[in-house]
């Protein structure tokens, strides 16, 4: 009993390493065609993009031409291990992101920015530290969508007039 | 000044002509959208239709029963800036959430906020204070179908998320 109990645990435990081994290698392959796309047109957008040595799935970006509210966005483009793409983006400000505690009217800044989530192609959130972000998330069941990850880019610079109707939130 | 008509004729014909264009491609997606709304079964179970007042608006509601929510009011819009917009309105106790009818108001928008950090559909307010779940489809990678798929399977989860909300709310 206990031998073949043994032998039914190590058999899930191969097929389970094979699966993670094989979720692993589509989110590389994932990666690698997000890195193609990201790394030669953000460029040429002038974003700055690097690798994360940290987290092989994720893209750390820099943008910050002609930017008239917030000083740069600094974004993060990540596979998910649900296979999606997921972009966030965080103006920051010298240094520091916009965090919910560091308001002068939260309420105001969050109905603000729930509206829009209504009214734009961004949807925005708070993440775990409390700071703010624009986000965008593809799911990949109809291919890698190489086309929108551009329009996504192009779009990113005009997030700069909402975090200017922000900036009034900020102490 | 006679010089100028004909750059203004050139100008109206070019403006009309792309306005046509941007109608012509609303109108296929329109019809993509429709036709796999008419036969994937978790949408056919929405009973989606076009809407009467809003051409490139297709509604549907979801009222299978829930442990939250009495149904989700579906809205799907085509719009000429070549996306599509998913819209679920949850209603409960008979309507709409309105921010205007929440007790705890600053923790309930911090939820949603946290919320749309963490999960496939983000949450929003429209103009009239109400909440709804969405989710964006750019189209420069062409016609999205299996992603819609999955978008139309997670509206009934957000029966869960709701739930959460409504101590919030009360």
């Amino acid at each position: 009993m206990a031998l073949g109990l043994g032998t039914v645990l190590n058999v899930s435990g191969f097929a389970s390493a094979a699966a993670q081994n094989n979720l692993n290698a589509v989110r590389t392959r994932t990666f690698d065609q997000l890195w193609a796309v990201v790394k030669p047109y953000g460029s040429s957008l002038h974003y700055r993009v690097y690798g994360l040595p940290k987290d092989p799935f994720t893209i750390q970006a820099f943008y910050d031409k002609d930017l008239h509210y917030t000083p740069r966005f600094e974004i993060y483009i990540s596979i998910t291990r649900q296979q999606t793409i997921q972009f966030r983006i965080y103006p920051q400000f010298f240094g520091t992101y916009l965090n919910l505690d560091s308001l002068s009217n939260e309420d105001s800044l969050m109905e603000r920015v729930l509206r829009f989530s209504d009214k734009g192609f961004f949807f925005w959130a708070a993440d775990g530290n409390r700071d703010v972000f624009a986000g965008y998330t593809f799911t990949l069941e109809s291919g890698f969508p190489e086309e929108a990850i551009m329009e996504v880019l192009r779009s990113i610079p005009l997030l700069d007039s909402s975090v200017g109707e922000l900036t009034a939130f900020m102490e | 000044m006679r010089g100028l008509w004909p750059i203004l004729t050139v100008c109206a014909v070019g403006g009309l002509g792309a306005q046509t264009d941007t109608d012509a491609v609303r109108d296929s997606t329109r019809r993509q959208l429709e036709a796999l709304l008419s036969t994937y079964g978790p949408a056919r179970e929405m009973r989606f239709q076009r809407s009467a007042d809003q051409p490139f608006d297709i509604v549907g509601v979801f009222d299978k029963p829930m442990m939250h929510v009495s149904r989700f009011e579906i809205i799907v819009n085509v719009s000429r800036q070549r996306t599509i917009g998913f819209r679920a309105y949850p209603r409960w106790h008979g309507a709409h959430i309105n921010l205007d009818r929440v007790r705890r108001r600053t923790l309930f928008m911090e939820r949603l906020l946290r919320d749309a950090d963490q999960s496939f559909l983000h949450w929003a307010i429209d103009q009239n204070r109400d909440l709804f779940a969405g989710f964006t489809f750019t189209l420069e990678s062409g016609f999205p179908e299996d992603a819609i798929d999955v978008v139309i399977r997670s509206i009934p989860l957000l029966d869960r998320p709701v739930g959460e909300l409504i101590p919030l709310i009360q």
